[in-house]
């Protein structure tokens, strides 16, 4: 494999560039639709994120998003990996989450069960065949990851996530991760990535082995980097460190408003083989409207807000009940889907 | 004009890559100063304003906030009241900065003292919190992280259980410091702290920003938690999450102050916050010499102006 030349790279953003707002996909509006599919099926690009992931492709830096919910912060790995037919890893983190998990687990309960139990010929038990990859080895070095990093085929095979998308002819040597919600993790997790996402490369401490992008050696991953696409999201529930926020490229999602929502949802419709009513779309209008209304209400306050996802649950649910906003069943669907529990929402006096 | 580096020049924010501005200029062929703009931000870079007016400086005149009265306040007075939101909902007294109020309240009836004019009123001091700027992250963290299981299996700890014959009924984890549990910041709205509350404030969103803004639940007392708290937006409970008090443990304000909280009910309400499994760390401006002995081996108490994470660890340890 050689390094990203300047051809390639040229037919790189060329491809990010001409990519297309929807392709087909399960999603929809009507009786087929499977709500929040994140396949990469469906997404409208908004405002500068193409050019984003071209500068995080050039300099070969995780791309880190920001926005409300419902910006299409999360989806966009997905989009992108489907749309250049790279591989696609996602992890979402928690509160509990460890930098070392995205990078590799070792599975102690195993070995401890395997330890315990009689074992005929003097078997040994290596540390290699409890050691599971995270998605950045994936990522980086799936021939590796499949080995668990031992170099041979290993007696039990780790579960490659994603392993029916990720088959040809999504590429092998190019590959999309989702880290996302970020900012759920404790401080100590962003900032024990900055190395792994810098060199492209870390050790498993368990076995002492170096992983690194696949072709590359040691800590020269120089112009390969562009072919891992990083795409990190947060929703600034907490300041993220400076030193993680500095080594990335760093692009704020716009919020969708009225006109960018319908086109949101004649996406979905298109998606699913479907094309819109002039009734429908004014539908979607004045759903938008009214979920805009509700996001204003919310604006700063500690108040719950509805996003894009509500919209488009609020429009299914009125285009399978042939409900229109002017109907008495309105009220009873924008609850269910826009406001949700008012009580929940609100702020106690 | 023609794009180069020298274009964004660069007012590198908080140190930024240079290269890569560079390396994209070079890659996607950019030729205008408006197309660098787009990109310059997603580097961390901030274009210089060469046009710019020179910096306005910081010190705002009284006069302007006065002047906006009570329907329009002052643009800055509007930033702060943003950013202090959380907190009038909590009712905290409203202690604006000095110089954004008259010095002089007037009489009832009118005043019998010359009308202000807008060279007489003082500018907006600026605000220099007690915690160090560069240290207060860091500090904050510490007092908000706590001890709990990891995702990593103890193995030593399991030998250890097998070797003694032991069965293993849930895997022992290694523990960490994180801050899963959140925080619970109560904020004494006594006496002796309204020449703090800009300090609290600042703990607050600081507060919030590092443990995050739903794991941090806030509240409000006077002189002790034990005598009430005011809970926003609800009650929630939360075992082992740790409390951090904004309060002067009955040590500040005036000599004679009836309402003042002693050692015994603020040794009380730690107990009982212990016993919830929530340490208690207080954060206090006043000098410390006062404390009560008992009371900071039950409390992790602070020194809020000379604040670092080793003193809070220090005081943490004391206190468990």
């Amino acid at each position: 494999m050689g390094l990203i030349v300047e051809d390639e790279l040229r037919s790189l953003l060329d491809a990010i560039g001409s990519m297309s707002d929807t392709t087909s996909g399960t999603e929809g509006l009507g009786a087929t639709a499977v709500p929040d599919q994140r396949d990469g099926s469906v997404y409208v690009l908004n405002g500068d994120v193409v050019l984003a992931l071209k500068v995080a492709v050039i300099t070969g830096r995780p791309l880190l998003l920001t926005g409300d919910p419902g910006s299409g912060k999360s989806s966009l790995a997905a989009y992108v990996a489907r749309n250049l037919n790279w591989r696609y890893y996602e992890h979402v983190v928690s509160a509990r989450t460890e930098a070392t998990d995205l990078l590799w687990t070792f599975d102690a309960v195993r070995k401890l069960a395997d330890a315990s139990r009689p074992r005929t010929g003097g078997t040994q038990l290596h540390d290699e065949d409890y050691v599971e990859p995270g998605v950045l080895w994936w990522a980086l070095d799936p021939d590796s990851a499949r080995t668990r990093g031992a170099g041979h085929p290993p007696a039990r095979p780790p579960t490659e996530p994603n392993a029916a998308l990720n088959a040809p002819p999504r590429s092998a040597q190019h590959a999309v991760v989702l880290i996302d919600e970020i900012d759920k993790a404790d401080p100590d997790a962003p900032n024990g990535l900055l190395v792994p996402l810098g060199s492209m490369q870390f050790e498993v401490a368990e076995t002492q082995r170096t992983i690194r992008l696949a072709g590359t050696e040691d800590g020269k991953a120089g112009p390969q980097r562009g072919r891992i696409l990083i795409v990190i999201t947060t929703n600034k529930e907490r300041d993220l460190p400076s030193a993680f926020v500095r080594r990335c490229v760093v692009h704020g999602l716009p919020s969708p408003g009225v006109p960018m929502l319908v086109t949101i949802a004649e996406a979905h419709a298109a998606a699913g083989g479907q094309e819109l009513s002039p009734s429908q779309r004014e539908l979607c209008t004045e759903v938008a409207s009214r979920l805009v209304e509700l996001q204003e209400k919310a604006g700063n306050s500690d108040r719950w807000s509805p996003g894009t996802a509500e919209y488009l649950d609020a429009v299914r649910a009125c285009i399978r009940l042939n409900i229109t906003v002017d109907s008495t069943q309105w009220s009873l669907i924008e609850q269910l889907t826009l406001v949700k529990d008012e009580a929940y929402s609100s702020p106690a006096p | 004009m023609s794009a180069t580096p020298r274009a964004v020049s660069a007012t590198p924010r908080a140190g930024t890559w240079l290269g890569d501005a560079a390396e994209v200029i070079h890659a996607l062929g950019l030729t205008s100063y408006e197309d660098v703009r787009r990109i310059a931000p997603m580097l961390g870079l901030e274009p210089s304003e060469r046009e710019a007016p020179p910096p306005v400086p910081d010190l705002e005149p009284a006069g302007d906030s006065a002047a906006a009265g009570p329907s329009g306040p002052a643009p800055a007075a509007a930033t702060r009241a943003t950013r202090l939101r959380d907190l009038s909902a909590l009712a905290l007294p409203r202690l604006e900065p000095a110089g954004t109020q008259p010095l002089r309240e007037p009489a009832p009836g009118g005043s019998a003292l010359p009308e202000e004019n807008q060279d007489d009123v003082l500018p907006t001091l600026p605000f220099r919190p007690l915690l160090r700027s560069r240290t207060a992250v860091g500090v904050l963290a510490a007092t908000v992280r706590t001890w709990g299981p990891g995702s990593r299996i103890d193995e030593r700890r399991a030998v250890a259980e097998l070797a003694r014959g032991r069965p293993i009924r849930e895997f022992p984890r290694r523990p960490r410091l994180s801050m899963y549990r959140g925080v619970h910041v109560l904020v004494d709205l006594g006496e002796a702290l309204e020449p703090y509350g800009r300090d609290q404030e600042y703990v607050v969103d600081l507060v919030q920003r590092v443990a995050g803004r739903e794991a941090t639940t806030l509240g409000s007392f006077e002189n002790c938690p034990s005598r009430g708290v005011r809970m926003r937006p609800r009650y929630v409970t939360v075992r082992g999450r740790p409390v951090l008090v904004l309060t002067d443990l009955g040590l500040g304000g005036p000599p004679v102050q009836p309402a003042r909280a002693p050692a015994a009910e603020w040794y009380r309400y730690a107990r009982g916050a212990a016993r919830a499994g929530s340490p208690v760390i207080a954060l206090v401006p006043y000098p410390l010499d006062g404390a009560h002995r008992t009371l900071i081996r039950r409390i992790a108490v602070v020194s809020w102006d000379r604040a670092s994470v080793s003193a809070v660890q220090q005081a943490r340890r004391r206190a468990s």
